[in-house]
């Protein structure tokens, strides 16, 4: 047979050889996966059935195959392989990656094998030659190079470049994934050897649970004898469950046992967002007009997408708007996206897309009154080396908590160590490994402090600029980043849209930007978190998330709620009617006093917010009727602020030279190289 | 009101605790606002309840009073009990109807602040002094002049407010201290002089004589608290009339080396037997010890026949009266405090339209012939005169949140509804920036707790405004020229170099909290309330319980809950005390630009000229090179190359290019000025500023592509390279310290030696007050160790010593930053609490290699 022809639509090669040879060179270094055995790890045989099971099975070629015997025409059989499997590895375990995409490739063949003989059973077809040669044909599973944001993201942008019919993603996940591009399997990666017996693992968890249950219990009791006064409600106690994600595979274990304890009323597992079915179609047509401005700065592949789906009169309206803004270095940005449209598409999006609730990316149901639950959380490194004092270094607990020590959080916060096997109910209370002196809850505070130090320095800018920090083509992430948009327009400021790839080295590229006062990051929670850990260090103007810029466009109250999470903040606004206030603003702003300064933290002085009048103006109104009208650009103004302009033009001094032609191609791959 | 040479706009200044109040209460009784019975104790100006509480003054407070005086006649035109109450009742009826009253040329407009004589909270002085043109010094007569006396004294002729002196507690030298004449006249004469060698030491001879003279009638002797007050003038006239002398011929002989030899009758100048009394004992002290005298011991016929002779009359139920409060009735009736002294007033404190003649080339920032020059110099009050108005301070209302504007007009009439521009301090003339076009919304005049609201305030009055609060933080001007400029902002003597964080108990009332702190913010001249890069809210006040009363307004009254306050703490200076021992060298994150830097030391004398604005990054590069050349020996042409100071702009670090024929230099200028920038606000050390510190760009290499040496590239590495360069050259911190001025007797010196050297600081000077076991003794203290000092100097020293600190200079710390001492632990101890990385962070961290 002669060897598959692949197609790649970026350009991309396949390693063909020295694969095999490097195989040796694995297994130095297996800290993350520790003893356990690959298979067990990585779920081999779980990940490849989840797999095959999310294959479109309904009107793709297999159907076709399925339906007639004249399969030669499908598309797919040139491919000469049955599916397309992408896997994408963090750094940490890209060590493994050879190994596991073997076991996958089997994996999945005999998966696809077991579920396309099945199929052909149900429909009481022959196997046909065709059929059995696109049964020996195997499946092209193939590991996804460097990610474009964080490893915690699942690359659906390139994983759909390669045309992918299903992507694996392996280790930590931040959840923050859509499936609505392309399906998405998750393979955290299991913890311990022995969790087969997922009684027995969780016995002493389960134990200590009841303990203190009834000590709690008890205490109450005494307090009613005391008192003499019924505190009937807290007899019972509600958890909601949330959890290391390496311990996914048997949390139900868990829920099974607290659920047949005495004392306890109910169990709310935090569950792995799924996929809504018939949500990708209508978000497809959303997609190309939120995604056709946001043009990346890098020259990879996550910029080139998004204008794929552009249509051609789109693409000139748009590059006629951008004309004006160009302002540096070939890089474009595009704002004043049009208005109308854009809430036109806000509102369809309103009534349709169900954004599921989650805590810490895990899904919970959405009428859960967590004022009445206790949060138990299941993970190890509670405490455990920081070497930086800025962020918690366990992102998920850092936002679980920030989340639930909110205003309208939970009731108490407990957390279980499996390793250690200890229960601690006073998480809040104990020591950071900063230093002994600071608790977690002080340490909690602490970065709220600085939170509203940003969202403070953050009201003088004129001109935001929006960060992109994810792939994830959610409607969650669509909605908030063209609601962030709008509401920087509304209030008369200036919005442009940056997409430059891995945030960590993202400082350098955006902070060429200095008419940018301040910057959006739209990213899911774990990069955002990351992203906290350095932005002290590095970032000179103040990078907020899109919460914290409701608070400094003055829309919304620091009223103790916070999360990072999209999701809660699209909720949110709907429960306080802020999409109501922008518009309530924009039509009492003509009579109130906007030019009235403020007090401003950061200087302790009165500050002007810089913020241009923006108003819709009637262009006959105007002195000249509108016949001409002089152009202002907020760039053109800082640019005219700038000591240095540009290049001298030295006309008539340099020696005129005919031009020549220059190099051609992509930075990796220049023509004359090859 | 209208009529501007009736006019006296004057504060009372002292030191703490030496009456001003007090004796400003017996003023206040005088326009009948509060009765005589209870002036001495009521203390009007205190409206705050913790002033009361305390006894102390903490905010200034403005009255308005009238006062009907005829100069010709040189007489109080005698105001019964009655009158007085009608004036007063006047002074409210005039605010409705002006008709109501008439007003002749006799009558005086007196508009006096009340302000507080701790030292901590002197920037009250400060704004005090700014809207007013004369000033009351009152001091003790047993005290004599101490720190805060010079210090608001010198302080007063820096804004040309012309002084009078009041010598106060003349009680207490009488019934304390048995004073008998001859020495009460020496005390007098000491308090004087020092006054008057202060006075000589900061003159301004725009401000022509301002010695104060007792023979001129510019000095008055008696006591606030019983409510008495004489000056020789009062005497001399009686006397006068009695010797057939002139008055004033009389009023020289009653003061100094004059005798009268009542065998010759004849006044002589020499003492010759030794056995005549002085003229001043004779005639003024002598008849008012011996009345004490005669009151405290009981010697009822004595004091008839005294009462007779000074022609005081006592009614019925007075004479009833024994000791002290009999005392109090008769001098009262005898010597009136408020006559006495608003007569000095009026005669030797000038009127606006006199004291602005002298004052607008201090007060005017823009050119000095402008329409708004030309009309404060004339205090121009006619219809359509330019309007200019100086809010020096924002007093609260009643209305939670908001404030009055309280201030000077100087200039033309402000009116309520009239249209204005709001200047802010950073308003530059031409530009929009910190300028507000808006109606005036309501005048009013403030009379100590209450306030009286008008239909329009001419120039010279002091009033308060409501609505431009919303504008101004805490000062401004208010003009109706397009062309006018700003009043000159105050320059305070105290700085805020004691702070703490605050925090609230709970995250969700964080707007609550920097609401509040706005107010705080807003209600006091000099308090700063900011956040730092770590998020912690920071109050600065000038002292300890200047913080302790901010903290308590802004839980109390401007916040309403409670919040956490932490420790105390101080605010250090980054900085270098030697030159880099290399060349430090930082490449961009793309390595392809490299920036060579060396760190130096520019000395204190040097920060301390650009803290002052004396070389400031806007002068003419040539002016400034030579005066850099002269003053600081620095090379000429590395002077002009100044590209930046910073932190701010302004502050005392500079960049300066050293480079020669560095391609595109100028186009990353900005970029490496930017870093720099940075730097300078938050050092490497602990995050806190540079200062004194000098950065020397020896080299630039540079990629030949513009868009790899962006700013993005080049600024983090300007940064780094600041950092890396700072920490070769001897880094170092630089604490605030305290000049502390002790007094303490002899006897309990040693204890204060004691407490000082336990808290790290030594005395430098010590001087003794002549005739008296009181030392002076002068000190250096870190501020970093006074918390808490006061309470122990008075528990080492059974509450005899009294210290009072303000800030005076920066002085680097004991110890290096890597080899340990007093300076690694403070950088451990600021890195813990703002939440940095633990430990001094390394060199290699920010040095690059080649």
């Amino acid at each position: 047979m002669a060897p598959p022809r692949i197609f790649f639509d970026d350009g991309s090669r396949a390693m063909q050889s020295g694969t095999e040879s490097s195989v040796t060179a694995i297994q130095k270094e297996a800290s993350t996966r520790g003893e356990t055995p690959i298979e067990t790890y990585y779920e081999t045989i779980r990940a490849a059935k989840d797999a095959v099971d999310k294959l479109d099975w309904t009107e793709s070629y297999r159907a076709k195959l399925l339906r007639s015997e004249d399969a030669h025409a499908s598309e797919a059989e040139a491919d000469g392989f049955t599916c397309r499997v992408a896997l994408q590895f963090p750094d940490e375990l890209l060590s493994d990656a050879s190994q596991v995409t073997w076991l996958m490739e089997g994996a999945i063949a005999s998966a696809y094998n077991a579920k396309f003989m099945r199929q052909l059973q149900q429909q009481k077809k022959e196997i046909t030659p065709s059929i059995q040669q696109h049964l020996d044909s195997p499946p092209l599973v193939f590991v996804l190079g460097d990610s474009t944001y964080g490893s915690c993201c699942p690359d659906e942008v390139a994983a759909q470049h390669l045309k992918a019919d299903v992507l694996v993603h392996y280790g930590y996940a931040c959840l923050s994934g859509s499936n609505e591009r392309i399906p998405v399997v998750y393979a955290f990666g299991v913890a311990s050897a022995d969790s087969g017996t997922d009684t027995m693992f969780w016995r002493e968890c389960v134990h200590l649970v009841a303990e203190k249950i009834n000590e709690s219990a008890n205490v109450n009791a005494e307090m009613k004898s005391l008192t003499l006064e019924s505190c009937s409600n807290d007899e019972s106690k509600s958890f909601l469950v949330l959890y290391d994600l390496k311990y996914h595979h048997t949390i139900d274990g868990l829920r099974e046992q607290l659920e047949t304890l005495d004392g306890v009323a109910s169990v709310v597992l935090g569950a792995i967002p799924e996929q809504h079915p018939n949500l990708a179609s209508r978000i497809e047509n959303l997609e190309r007009r939120c995604c056709s401005d946001m043009i990346g700065c890098n020259s990879g592949t996550c910029g080139g997408n998004a204008t794929d789906n552009q249509t051609p009169d789109m693409c000139t309206s748009e590059s006629c708007r951008q004309t004006g803004c160009g302002s540096q270095d070939g890089i474009k940005a595009a704002s004043n996206q049009d208005d109308e449209y854009d809430k036109e598409t806000i509102k369809e999006v309103d009534q349709n897309v169900y954004i599921p609730r989650s805590v810490g990316g895990l899904v919970i149901p959405d009428q859960l009154d967590l004022s009445r639950y206790t949060l138990l959380y299941i993970g190890d490194d509670l405490n455990m080396n920081a070497s930086d004092s800025n962020t918690y270094h366990n992102t998920r607990l850092f936002h679980i908590l920030l989340r639930c020590t909110a205003s309208d959080g939970c009731a108490g916060i407990w957390s279980y160590s499996p390793m250690q096997h200890s229960l601690n109910c006073q998480l809040l209370e104990s020591p950071t490994s900063l230093s002994d002196s600071i608790t977690l809850s002080s340490f909690l505070s602490r970065t709220l402090r600085r939170r509203y130090f940003l969202v403070q320095k953050a009201k003088i800018a004129s001109t935001i600029g929006i960060l992109i920090g994810t792939t994830t083509a959610s409607s969650t992430f669509r909605l908030a980043l063209s609601r962030v948009r709008n509401r920087i327009q509304s209030t008369g400021r200036t919005a442009y849209t940056f997409a430059v790839g891995k945030l960590a080295t993202s400082s350098s590229k955006v902070s060429n930007f200095a008419e940018i006062d301040c910057f959006v990051l739209i990213a899911c929670q774990e990069s955002i978190g990351k992203f906290w850990k350095m932005e002290r260090e590095e970032m000179a103007v103040p990078v907020i998330t899109p919460l914290e810029l409701d608070v400094a466009l003055g829309l919304r109250k620091w009223d103790g709620r916070y999360s990072c999470d999209l999701g809660d903040l699209l909720r949110w606004d709907e429960e306080d009617g802020i999409e109501d206030r922008t518009s309530a603003i924009d039509d009492s702003s003509k009579d109130t006093d906007d030019d009235q300064p403020f007090f401003s933290m950061i200087s302790g002085k009165y500050e002007c917010s810089r913020a241009p009048k923006h108003n819709a103006m009637n262009l006959q109104d105007l002195p000249g009727q509108g016949q001409i009208m002089e152009y202002r650009s907020e760039a053109a103004e800082f640019l005219k602020q700038r000591q240095y302009q540009g290049l001298d033009a030295n006309v008539g001094q340099t020696e005129a030279k005919a031009a020549v032609l220059g190099k051609a191609g992509i930075a990796s791959n220049y023509g004359e190289d090859l | 009101m209208d009529m501007k040479h009736n006019i006296r706009s004057m504060s009372v200044i002292a030191h703490v605790d030496h009456g001003k109040t007090t004796l400003t209460d017996s003023l206040v009784q005088k326009a009948g606002i509060i009765s005589s019975k209870a002036a001495g104790g009521a203390r009007y100006t205190d409206t705050r309840k913790d002033e009361a509480e305390r006894g102390i003054t903490i905010k200034s407070t403005g009255i308005s009073m009238f006062f009907e005086y005829d100069i010709k006649a040189g007489e109080v035109a005698g105001l019964s009990e009655e009158e007085a109450a009608a004036a007063a009742k006047a002074v409210e009826d005039k605010m409705e109807n002006d008709a109501n009253v008439k007003i002749t040329e006799n009558s005086y407009l007196i508009n006096l602040i009340d302000s507080p004589g701790h030292v901590d909270f002197s920037s009250e002085v400060t704004a005090a002094l700014r809207v007013t043109d004369g000033a009351l010094v009152v001091v003790d007569t047993i005290d004599g002049v101490c720190v805060q006396t010079e210090t608001v004294l010198r302080q007063a002729i820096g804004e040309r407010v012309k002084p009078v002196l009041m010598v106060n507690k003349v009680d207490r030298a009488l019934l304390e201290l048995q004073l008998p004449a001859e020495e009460l006249y020496q005390a007098f004469c000491r308090a004087i002089e020092s006054v008057n060698v202060i006075v000589a030491m900061y003159n301004d001879e725009a401000l022509g004589d301002i010695q104060v003279d007792p023979t001129k009638g510019s000095v008055a002797f008696g006591s606030g608290l019983h409510q008495w007050a004489f000056t020789l003038k009062r005497f001399a006239k009686t006397y006068g009339a009695k010797f057939n002398v002139p008055e004033d011929k009389m009023m020289s002989k009653l003061w100094g080396d004059w005798y009268f030899d009542p065998e010759r009758k004849v006044w002589t100048s020499q003492n010759k037997g030794g056995n005549l009394e002085r003229a001043f004992c004779q005639f003024i002290a002598t008849p008012i010890t011996t009345l004490f005298e005669a009151i405290m011991n009981e010697k009822h016929k004595k004091v008839e026949k005294m009462l007779g002779a000074i022609g005081v009359e006592l009614k019925s139920e007075e004479k009833e009266l024994t000791g002290k409060a009999l005392l109090k009735r008769v001098m009262q009736k005898w010597l009136p405090a408020g006559d006495t002294v608003l007569e000095m007033i009026v005669l030797h404190l000038p009127s606006p339209a006199k004291a602005q003649r002298y004052r607008v080339d201090t007060l005017y920032n823009g050119p000095l012939d402008d329409a708004t020059a030309q009309a404060i110099r004339t205090c121009d009050t006619s219809e359509g005169a330019p309007l200019c108005m100086y809010i020096s301070k924002m007093v609260p209302t009643s209305d939670k949140g908001r404030f009055y504007g309280f201030g000077r007009v100087f200039s033309g009439t402000i009116a309520t509804g009239q249209k204005v521009r709001i200047l802010g301090p950073n308003y530059v003339p031409g530009k929009k920036t910190d300028l507000w076009v808006k109606n005036i919304q309501r005048t009013v005049i403030m009379m100590g707790r209450y306030t009286e609201q008008v239909a329009d305030v001419p120039a010279g009055n002091t009033c308060a405004l409501v609505g431009v609060d919303q504008y101004l933080l805490k000062t401004g001007t208010i003009v109706t020229e397009e062309d006018a400029c700003t009043i000159v902002s105050m320059k305070f003597s105290v700085s805020p170099v004691v702070r703490c964080a605050v925090e609230p108990k709970n995250s969700a009332d964080l707007p609550k909290l920097v609401e509040g702190m706005k107010r705080l913010s807003k209600s006091d001249p000099m308090v700063l309330c900011y956040t730092e890069e770590s998020g912690e809210h920071i109050i600065a006040a000038s002292g300890e319980l200047h913080l302790e009363i901010c903290l308590q307004d802004l839980q109390q009254d401007f916040m309403g809950t409670e919040v956490k306050v932490s420790d105390p703490v101080v605010s250090f200076r980054e900085t270098c005390q030697g030159k880099s021992n290399q060349t430090c060298l930082a490449k961009s994150a793309n390595k392809h630009n490299r920036l060579f830097v060396e760190a130096d030391t520019i000395g204190a004398e040097l920060s301390n000229a650009i803290d002052a604005g004396d070389i400031n990054p806007g002068a003419d590069p040539k002016i400034q090179g030579r005066k850099l050349a002269d003053d600081f020996g620095w090379d000429v042409t590395e002077a002009r190359k100044i590209w930046a100071f910073g932190p701010e702009g302004t502050g005392p670090n500079l960049f300066v290019d050293t480079t020669k024929g560095v391609n595109y230099l100028l186009e990353i200028k900005e970029s490496v000025v930017g870093g720099f920038a940075w730097a300078t606000q938050n050092g490497p050390l602990c995050e806190e500023q540079m200062r004194g510190t000098r950065f020397n760009l020896m080299d630039v290499v540079l990629h030949a592509d513009a868009i790899h040496r962006g700013m993005g590239q080049i600024m983090p590495t300007a940064r780094r390279v600041c950092f890396s360069s700072l920490m070769t050259a001897e880094p170092n911190l630089l604490e605030p310290v305290y000049l502390a001025n002790i007094s303490v007797p002899q006897d309990a010196m040693g204890n204060v030696y004691g407490v000082l050297t336990q808290r790290r600081g030594h005395v430098f000077s010590e001087e003794q007050r002549p005739g008296t076991p009181q030392m002076t003794l002068l000190a250096y203290l870190p501020v970093m160790e006074s918390f808490g000092f006061t309470a122990d100097l008075r528990s080492n020293t059974g509450g005899k010593a009294f210290p009072q600190c303000s800030f005076d200079h920066w002085e680097p710390m004991s110890g290096t930053v890597y080899g340990g001492g007093k300076v690694a632990e403070t950088i451990l101890s600021v890195r813990k609490r703002k939440g940095l990385k633990e430990g001094i962070p390394e060199i290699s961290q920010y040095l690059d290699k080649l």
